[in-house]
C-alpha cells in the first residue's frame, strides 16, 4: 500500500458510483449524515438508485429531491423540528419513488443478515402487519416467511439479506489505513459497514495511525472493512457532527422551506450541490462565519449559544 | 387555585401516572413539536416523574439511547448534542437501546399514530393505498417494534373520525391484531395495547383485545366520543368519570417538575 493508503480525493469517490446501484448511508435525525459524498453523489449523475436505509432523512431527501432515487428500502424517514421529508413523500405519491417498509429492527436484521453472511435473519417484530403482507416493489415472499423454529419453540419471521452495493459514511476521523472512529450517536454505521459491498468513509480530520491507537476503544469500523478514505471537514453540514459542530438549523430550515416547490428545490439544489465545483467551494459559500458558529465547544458537547440549555 | 382549572396535558399526566407500576421501566420516543410532542413526549415524562415523587415508586425513563435522564436539567433542544449532554444513567448505542426491548424488559411503551382501529392496531406509514398513497408519513419506525416487545403499550392520540378508523390504510404495529389470541399465534412476546388516552376519554380493551371506553374526561359526553370515532363504539358497562388531578399532583407538576413548560406546553426546540 502506498503511504496515501486509502485516502484519495473527492473527485475520485465517483468511480465507486454506477446507475443502479443501491446504497446505504450512516447518520440519524440531524446527525453526521454523509452529505459531502452524497452531493458528489449527485454530481456525478449516478442516477436510479435504490436506497437500504434506516433513519436517514437527509439522504433520501436529497437522491428524491435530485430525481435520482427509484426505490427506497427503510424504516422511517422524518425532519426531527421540521415534519415530513417532502420531496420523498411527494415521491412516493407520485408513484416515483417506489418503497419497501421495515420496522426498524426488520431494516437492521436484513443487513445483519448481509453482514454476518447468514441466508436470513430471525425476529419476532413486523408479524401480523402489512409490512410483511402487503408488498412494495419486492415479491412478499422474497423479503420475509413465517417460520417454525428448527427447535420446536415457536414462529418466527425470517428477514432475508439487505447487500447495498456501497455504504456513505462520515464519521469523527480516520487513518490512512480506514481505521474509523466517530463519537455519540453513531446509529447503525457498524451494521451498514458491515453488510454493504464497498464502504467509503469522510472523515473530519485524518489522523495518524498512532493517534487511533491511544484510543483504540473509539474505533467503529477497522481499516479492513474500509475501501476509501476521503478527507472532508464539514463533511456531514448541514447535519452536525457530535463532538465537532452542530447542525445548521438556518441552512436546513432554508431547504425545508425551497422542499415545498420543485422550482425552488431545483434552484437550491442548483446553487447548493450541482453547480458546486467541490467541497472548499461549498464551505465558502457557507461562510467561515457561520461554520465558526456552529462549532462545539469541547467542555459542553455542544454550541455555546444563547439559550441553548435550560 | 380551583382543582378544575388544569389543562387536558395535566389531565393526561396525572392518569398516566396513576397507571406506571413499581419497577417499571418506559420508553419514551424523541418527537418535538407542538401538540404531538406533548401528547407523545411531554405526558409520558411528566407522569413517570410525577408517579416517582407522588406514590414513592421506582419506575426508569428511557429516551432512546438515554436512560432515566435527570429532568432539573432538560435541555431546551433534543438535538443529538444536547441529548448526549443530558445527565442520565446511561447512554447507549442504537441498536443496543433496542436490545432491551429484545430482552423483554420494557414495560411500557409510549406509542401513537395516524390511525387506530378498534384492535388497537396503529398505522404511521400512509394514507390511502400503499403503492400510490394520498399522503405518505414517516414509515413504521421502531413502533412496530416496540408494539412486538413492550409488556404493554399505552397510546396517546386525539380523537377525529379520520384518525380512529374502521380500517387501518396500512398496518405497521400490531394492537390486538384481528382476533382474540392473535398475538400468541404470531410469536408476539409483549402484551399489546392496554391503554388508549385521548382528549376525551380513556379507552381499554376486554378480553379479546376490543377497544371500549372506560373513563370520560370531565365535560366529554358519548356523544362528544361518537362523533370522534369512526368505528362502532362500545362503552363500558362500568362507565366512569376520569378522576381529575388532585391539588397536590398539579402543584407538583406546575411547581416542581415542570415549570417551564418544556415538556407540557412543548416548549423544547
Amino acid at each position: 500500500m502506498t503511504s496515501s493508503g486509502k485516502l484519495i480525493p473527492l473527485e475520485e469517490v465517483p468511480r465507486f458510483f454506477r446507475d443502479g446501484m443501491s446504497l446505504t448511508a450512516g447518520g440519524f435525525a440531524h446527525s453526521h449524515q454523509p452529505m459531502a459524498l452524497l452531493r458528489e453523489l449527485i454530481r456525478s449523475g449516478a442516477k436510479n438508485l435504490t436506497l437500504m436505509g434506516v433513519a436517514e432523512c437527509w439522504v433520501a431527501e436529497f437522491l428524491a429531491a435530485a430525481g435520482v432515487l427509484d426505490r427506497a428500502y427503510f424504516s422511517n424517514f422524518m425532519f426531527e423540528g421540521f415534519g415530513r421529508c417532502r420531496q420523498f413523500s411527494e415521491g412516493v405519491e407520485a408513484g416515483r419513488i417506489e418503497v419497501e417498509d421495515h420496522s426498524h429492527f426488520g431494516m437492521v436484521c436484513r443487513l445483519q443478515a448481509s453482514a454476518l453472511g447468514l441466508p436470513f435473519m430471525p425476529m419476532r417484530a413486523m408479524a401480523g402487519t402489512d409490512i410483511v403482507a402487503v408488498p412494495g416493489f419486492e415479491p412478499a415472499e422474497e423479503k420475509s416467511s413465517f417460520i417454525a423454529s428448527p427447535f420446536g419453540n415457536g414462529h418466527v419471521t425470517a428477514v432475508s439479506p439487505l447487500k447495498p452495493d456501497v455504504a456513505i459514511i462520515h464519521a469523527a476521523r480516520a487513518d490512512r489505513l480506514g481505521n474509523v472512529q466517530l463519537f455519540g450517536t453513531t446509529s447503525v454505521v457498524e451494521e451498514q459497514a458491515r453488510a454493504a459491498g464497498t464502504v467509503i468513509v469522510s472523515a473530519e480530520e485524518i489522523v495518524e495511525t498512532d493517534v487511533i491507537r491511544r484510543q483504540p476503544e473509539l474505533t467503529i469500523i477497522p481499516g479492513l472493512m474500509v475501501d476509501a478514505v476521503v478527507h472532508l471537514p464539514y463533511g456531514a453540514h448541514p447535519t452536525g457532527v457530535y463532538g465537532y459542530y452542530e447542525h445548521d438549523a438556518d441552512h436546513l430550515g432554508a431547504y425545508y422551506a425551497a422542499s415545498r416547490s420543485s422550482g425552488d428545490v431545483r434552484d437550491f439544489l442548483r446553487c447548493w450541490v450541482r453547480d458546486m465545483p467541490d467541497h472548499w467551494a461549498y464551505l465558502d459559500a457557507v461562510g467561515m462565519a457561520k461554520l465558526m458558529s456552529l462549532r462545539t465547544d469541547p467542555a459542553l458537547g455542544y454550541a455555546r449559544r444563547e439559550g441553548a440549555h435550560a | 387555585m380551583a382543582t378544575n382549572d388544569y389543562s387536558l396535558a395535566e389531565l393526561l399526566t396525572v392518569c398516566v401516572s396513576r397507571e406506571l407500576e413499581d419497577g417499571g421501566q418506559g420508553f419514551i420516543g424523541l418527537g418535538t413539536g407542538g401538540r404531538a410532542f406533548t401528547m407523545a413526549v411531554g405526558v409520558p415524562s411528566v407522569a413517570a416523574e410525577l408517579a416517582r415523587r407522588h406514590r414513592g415508586i421506582d419506575f426508569t425513563t428511557q429516551y432512546g439511547v438515554t436512560f432515566e435522564p435527570d429532568l432539573k436539567k432538560t435541555p431546551a433542544n433534543f438535538a443529538d448534542p444536547y441529548l448526549l449532554a443530558w445527565p442520565s444513567k446511561a447512554q447507549v448505542r442504537v441498536e443496543e437501546c433496542l436490545e432491551y426491548f429484545r430482552r423483554g424488559k420494557m414495560t411500557v411503551g409510549f406509542t401513537s399514530g395516524a390511525q387506530i382501529d378498534r384492535r388497537g392496531n396503529l398505522n404511521t406509514v400512509c394514507i390511502g393505498s400503499h403503492d400510490k398513497p394520498k399522503v405518505r408519513l414517516v414509515g413504521p419506525i421502531a413502533q412496530s417494534d416496540h408494539c412486538t416487545y413492550a409488556k404493554y403499550t399505552f397510546v396517546m392520540m386525539v380523537q377525529d373520525p379520520r384518525v380512529f378508523v374502521p380500517k387501518l390504510d396500512f398496518r405497521s404495529a400490531l394492537g390486538h391484531g384481528d382476533a382474540a389470541g392473535d398475538r400468541r399465534r404470531l410469536g408476539v412476546p409483549g402484551g399489546g395495547p392496554r391503554k388508549v388516552f385521548t382528549d376525551l376519554a380513556i379507552w381499554g380493551f376486554d378480553a379479546d383485545g376490543d377497544m371500549r371506553v372506560e373513563t370520560l374526561h370531565p365535560g366529554a359526553t358519548r356523544e362528544d366520543v361518537v362523533r370522534t370515532v369512526g368505528f362502532d363504539v362500545v362503552f363500558a358497562d362500568d362507565l366512569g368519570a376520569t378522576p381529575a388531578p388532585t391539588p397536590e399532583e398539579l402543584r407538583l407538576i406546575r411547581e416542581e417538575i415542570d415549570p417551564e413548560g418544556l415538556f407540557l406546553e412543548a416548549r423544547i426546540a
